[in-house]
């Protein structure tokens, strides 16, 4: 059964006619072509999916598109100011913390909606807040280092 | 076991009060699967289990994740995200073992995802915020189409019947009560608890009023270690006696094993935290 839908995502409105069975993910990826957030496990477990939703980072597999209808989207294509990288996402270039780079969108998600709660977490706690992202190259000390640079270059 | 990469066929119900909520599920409980955060339910819909021909959702209900603080008791809302509970100033100040354990609960985004209802409601052994409302004495209020009814947390899976959905949970601020609450799991930031103890306890001295223990990855018919409180009530609290209860609750608990743990060894670790968690709730109060 199809449903006309309205998303906000990345500042932007949308209206689509979306079956009500389709996931947060999938509306993204299929119906409006944002491929950046990335479908791995689809079951809550690697975090590739993550995006921000009202400030909050969601797994996106899980929530369904219905209820995420109104809300504020922000997904991997809305964090750089243009062709300029966001804090995390330079950070992340720069210190080597992207090997294949699947799990890369989810990772800087989750990162930057850790950032923008706790501008100066310890290492402690951004191990807390990538606990739901798993890389399988195991790259996470870089990613950890990465995370510590983008805070140290938001306190600048 | 088969997972598909998309959910099966169902029709979307998304009530706007309390009352449409239980009078739909009063006329449709056969045919409905409710959700509240959805972190569990759509992962089981992707599994093909519990597929119902319509899924009801809380999250339109109003006030349905208010949290309430009183100088006596808690209400927390069963829609209450786990992130929210475990960040409330007054949940933290009057129920510091309930944020602990939603700190403690699952990963961020899981945290922003789903609700202390749902936890609650999951039937799951791994649900971890039962045996920390069991310890901590905790009402659920459960609403079905003829109205309300209150059930001790306790008895929530044995009470609670088709056509009834959980609307809040009712937590007692105890004064002079100390606690401790312990979880062992595989990966500590991000699997739920294999096993976990929670304690919450009344002292006079060292001798121990009254005592509520509830254990987490146990299996029903209760996760409270009756036997375990008996012996400590009304007893001078040692380490010896503590040693002695956590045997007792090991003892009275019904484990399983699963692809990690063998029920054996859970049993153990029934005792292990059961210790842990006594030791910590009475040392605030001993002094032997």
């Amino acid at each position: 059964m199809k449903q006309e839908m309205t998303f906000n995502v990345n500042g932007e409105q949308h209206t689509v006619k979306v079956d009500i069975r389709r996931t947060l993910l999938e509306v993204l990826r299929e119906t409006l072509g944002l491929t950046g957030t990335k479908e791995m496990c689809n079951k809550g477990d690697c975090g590739g999916c993550t995006v921000i939703m009202d400030g909050r980072p969601i797994l996106s597999c899980l929530t369904l598109a219905v209820e995420a209808q109104n809300k504020e989207i922000v997904t991997i294509e809305g964090v750089a100011d243009g062709y300029t990288l966001h804090p995390v996402q330079q950070a992340f270039v720069e210190k080597g913390a992207i090997q294949c780079g699947y799990c890369t969108p989810g990772f800087i998600m989750s990162a930057k909606a850790l950032l923008d709660r706790n501008p100066n977490p310890t290492e402690d706690e951004i191990k807390e807040g990538i606990a739901n992202n798993i890389c399988r190259c195991t790259g996470y000390v870089q990613i950890i280092e990465a995370i510590q640079a983008a805070a140290k270059a938001g306190r600048r | 076991m088969y997972y598909y990469r998309r959910l099966p066929p169902f029709e979307y119900v998304a009530p706007k009060s309390m009352e449409e909520a239980a009078s739909f599920l009063g006329n449709h409980h056969a045919d409905t699967r409710v959700s509240a955060g959805g972190t569990m339910v759509i992962h089981r819909m992707k599994e093909r289990i519990g597929v119902r021909k319509y899924l009801m959702s809380l999250k339109e209900i109003p006030g349905l994740d208010d949290i309430k603080t009183g100088s006596a008791q808690l209400r927390l809302g069963a829609m209450a995200l786990l992130q929210a509970v475990a960040k409330t100033t007054s949940v933290k100040k009057g129920c510091g073992m309930l944020a602990l354990a939603c700190a403690k609960l699952g990963t961020p985004q899981i945290r922003a995802m789903g609700t202390l209802g749902g936890n609650l409601a999951s039937h799951l052994a791994t649900a971890e915020t039962v045996p920390v409302l069991i310890a901590l004495d905790g009402q659920a209020v459960l609403v079905n189409a003829a109205g309300n009814r209150m059930v001790p947390v306790e008895n929530l899976y044995n009470e609670i019947k088709e056509g009834e959905f959980l609307s809040e949970i009712l937590v007692p601020i105890v004064k002079g009560q100390t606690w401790g609450y312990e979880k062992f799991a595989v990966r500590e930031r991000f699997d739920y608890a294999t096993v976990s103890a929670a304690v919450t306890i009344v002292m006079t001295g060292n001798v121990c009023k009254d005592v509520r223990i509830g254990l987490g990855g146990v299996t029903l018919p209760t996760r409270r270690a009756g036997t375990a409180e008996d012996l400590l009530k009304g007893r001078a609290v040692t380490d010896k006696l503590i040693g002695e209860a956590a045997s007792a609750a090991a003892e009275g608990a019904r484990t399983g094993g699963d692809i990690y743990f063998s029920a054996e060894y859970k049993k153990e670790l029934v005792g292990v935290m059961v210790k842990r968690a006594l030791t910590k709730a009475s040392a605030k109060r001993r002094t032997v």
